[in-house]
């Protein structure tokens, strides 16, 4: 069984490794500095130091091996090399199955043992224990820096403990300012000579001077022969006199000595308090920054109820129609902020910065780059950028998908770089932003660009294709991204395990995102990912065609107008002119099969992806946030409709993409 | 009245377990998480001994202690290092003259106790 707070120190230690990996990775783009080296040292250490208290003493012994090594490293002992970093990494992946409970102890005492053996240090040892001792007389010297104080020791309660350790003597050398004044105003100028008779032993004089330096105190035991010893002329030249009075307290103090039997005293010290006892209070401070750790489960509900409410919302609006009474109206206005309000809140707990997938992506590239011999430098930026948590986790498998085949079809080889004059190592550049309602991701490299020739002739074999046709690179990149086609002569490892480009595009078009990608010959590639910032939650504008209502999302809208029937459908070709440019345009009407009676129609431009098109509706409804709901798989084919929605009055309407109208 | 300790430690579990010991052990106990926090909890109050970590995010132990101790409340307050450094003695001489004691992390629970009480005596 686990306790809480080894379940606790599990959650916490995970963390740790996450940003030891970090750490480590940083470290291997050199230039990282003695900073990242702390860094490490420090995460190392952290873990060292509460795996001990926890039973995780292999975790414990393992960390602590390395940080040997790297406060070496930091010092400036030992260097800094990849074997090193490959091992700690490793490290903590072995540490990282060791907390999940596997039987990694093999590979981790093999570490220990290699780490030790390279270093020549002895491992971990056991503590010793004091032992209790019969009566014995000590002369304990005491010379206390003068600012003991300041050290926070309370010096004369030292004295008072030791003076109640048994029968004795105080004797105070160099008295020139009272005692009890020294005390009072804190500052020690005289030094300490206790003679002292105790069953406690040399532990339990030890044990008072807890907090003094070796330097401070010195503790003697006594025999007739000791005061003209060397051991105590290094503190006091006594003349005959002074050894007179010495030996004759300890003549006094003797007999106590013979008398007393050996005695068993039980430690008291280390007793555990029953905890029936505590009535202490801990005053907990609220952490600024801090965090609630809270189930997906609960954080969906929350926003289902918010998806509810904003639909209620709308409801709520449409039934009161053309209500005037203007405190209403007012109570309306207000409910309308709030709930969007609550509606950002809501979906703000969600969002989680991109940063939690560096470490993931920077150990991707690190050991793709090895296994195929590339060299890659990875380059971030807006790592800050907050995305949806449950698109972080969609984005990662599509991700690392263009990662792997950057670095295995882009990026080229060293040599053929160096032959190319491109520095050696390859350029990865991972960048994301946001704009609009979008976040938009992008990966570059400055490979050798995507090779459409090869894919002319692949898709051309594989009968995609019709030879003897040109094709604009747009077409080739979208047969890129269709099911089932591979360009990679040889399957790797690395990319062509069966999920291709088509598979990236789905999974992204799954979040509601798009890919596109742009290519130079020999320059390199960039796959940019635009992804909308909620998954759920859509500000659409409503326009009716026929009887029927469909949502067009406000943020591809770009213009609308009313337009004379007769100048739409005048000419031969269904295209109008807009900021002097002729764009095409789809009636829904018309798509739809239904006869345009209209003598006026509303003319809607949308833009999106660079793309414009128009559309002709009946006339807008109004403007309504809805509820995104992703359609049955049965009805993907139908491309133009990229969800559906529940209207205000109960009703379902669907969600119109439009670039998919043309086609 | 209960004694007052501050505890400044990062790391969450460690900072409970402190916390947790000492709370069973009778003392009133005010947590923070790095130095920054810690030197907020100094405002003139009552506090009978510091317990800190060395490495910490934002302000460090030394750097809390250095400041700790330049208040005239708590000149003479008993203040224990938690480490788990290797080279002891390089803190040390930076924090010569300042502070009570170290306590190497980790500890055992007893012996813990035992350095708390005797700060406190």
């Amino acid at each position: 069984m686990k306790t809480d707070f080894q379940q606790e120190y599990i959650e916490e230690a995970k963390q740790i490794l996450k940003s030891l990996q970090q750490s480590l990775l940083q470290m291997a783009d050199k230039d990282a500095g003695a900073e990242e080296v702390n860094n490490v040292y420090r995460y190392l250490h952290t873990l060292k130091g509460s795996a001990g208290m926890f039973g995780f003493q292999t975790i414990e012994q393992v960390s602590h091996e390395l940080e040997y090594v790297f406060s070496d490293i930091r010092d400036g002992i030992r260097q800094q090399d990849d074997f090193i970093i490959d091992l700690t990494l490793h490290v903590a992946d072995v540490i990282s199955d060791l907390l999940d409970g596997k039987d990694v102890n093999k590979a981790a005492n093999k570490i220990i043992t290699d780490l030790a053996s390279s270093k020549g240090e002895p491992t971990l040892a056991a503590k010793t224990h004091g032992q209790q001792t019969a009566a014995q007389v000590f002369s304990v010297v005491l010379k206390p820096e003068k600012e003991i104080f300041k050290r926070g020791i309370n010096f004369s309660s030292i004295i008072e403990e030791l003076l109640d350790l048994g029968t004795h003597e105080l004797i105070i050398h160099n008295e020139v300012v009272p005692f009890q004044t020294q005390m009072a105003n804190r500052q020690i100028t005289s030094w300490f000579e206790i003679i002292l008779t105790t069953t406690k032993g040399v532990d339990g004089i030890k044990d008072v001077l807890m907090f003094m330096s070796q330097q401070e105190y010195d503790i003697i035991e006594l025999t007739q022969d000791t005061f003209s010893s060397e051991q105590y002329a290094r503190h006091i030249s006594l003349d005959a006199a002074e050894v007179e009075k010495r030996k004759a307290i300890l003549e006094r103090f003797r007999p106590a000595v013979a008398e007393d039997k050996p005695q068993v005293t039980t430690a008291v010290h280390g007793e555990i308090p029953d905890p029936s006892e505590d009535d202490s209070i801990t005053i907990k401070r609220a952490k600024k920054n801090g965090h609630i750790s809270v189930g997906t489960q609960k954080l969906d509900q929350l926003i289902n109820i918010v998806s509810e409410l904003v639909i209620f919302r709308s409801e709520l609006q449409h039934l009161m129609g053309e209500v005037k009474n203007p405190a209403i109206v007012e109570a309306m206005e207000k409910l309308e902020r709030y709930t969007l309000r609550l509606r950002d809140s809501a979906f703000g707990i969600r969002l989680v910065p991109l940063n939690i997938l560096n470490v993931k992506l920077q150990r991707l590239i690190r050991n793709v780059s090895q296994e195929l011999g590339k060299e890659v430098e990875f380059i971030t930026e807006g790592l800050d950028t907050e995305l949806d948590r449950s698109m972080i986790n969609a984005l990662e498998a599509p991700l690392m998908h263009i990662i792997r085949n950057a670095i295995d079809h882009g990026i080229e080889t060293p040599e053929e770089r160096e032959r190319n004059n491109k520095p050696r190592k390859g350029l990865l550049k991972f960048y994301s932003y946001n704009s609009g309602d979008h976040v938009f991701i992008q990966l570059q490299d400055d490979g050798r660009g995507i090779d459409f020739e090869k894919i002319q002739k692949k898709g051309i074999e594989k009968g995609l294709l019709k030879p003897n046709q040109t094709y604009t690179e747009k077409e080739l990149i979208n047969l890129m991204m269709t099911p089932g086609f591979s360009t990679a002569e040889k399957v790797s490892t690395v990319s062509g395990r069966g999920v291709g480009m088509d598979v990236v595009k789905k999974e992204i078009a799954g979040v509601r995102g798009e890919i596109e990608v742009s290519t130079e010959k020999g320059l390199g590639s960039i796959f940019t990912l635009r992804l909308p910032l909620t998954m759920t939650i859509l500000d659409t504008l409503v326009v009716n065609v026929a009887e029927n209502k469909y949502l067009i999302p406000i943020n591809e809208v770009e213009y609308c107008y009313e337009e004379e029937n007769k100048n739409l459908y005048g000419k031969k070709s269904r295209q109008i002119v807009y900021e002097g440019q002729l764009t095409p345009f789809v009636s829904l009407r018309e798509f739809f099969g239904k006869e345009t009676t209209n003598p006026k129609d509303t003319v809607i431009v949308i833009k999106k992806n660079d793309t414009r098109i128009a559309v002709v509706v009946d006339g807008i409804v109004g403007k309504i946030q809805t509820v995104y709901k992703p359609l049955n798989e049965l009805l993907h084919p139908v491309e133009c409709f990229s969800g559906a929605s529940i209207l205000g009055d109960g009703t379902m309407a669907l969600i119109l993409n439009a670039l998919r109208l043309k086609q | 009245m209960s004694k007052s300790i501050v505890v400044a430690e990062d790391f969450n579990v460690s900072r409970k377990i402190i916390v947790s010991t000492l709370a069973k052990e009778g003392y009133t106990v005010m947590e923070a998480v790095d130095g920054k926090e810690a030197v907020e909890l100094f405002d003139g109050r009552k506090v009978d001994l510091l317990i800190t970590d060395f490495n910490m995010p934002n302000m460090d132990g030394a750097e809390l202690i250095q400041k700790v101790r330049s208040m005239k409340t708590y000149e003479y307050l008993p203040i224990l290092l938690l480490t788990t450094e290797v080279r002891e003695e390089k803190i040390q001489r930076a924090l010569d003259g300042r502070i009570t004691a170290f306590i190497k992390k980790p500890f055992e629970t007893q012996d813990f106790v035992k350095i708390v009480k005797r700060a406190l005596s």
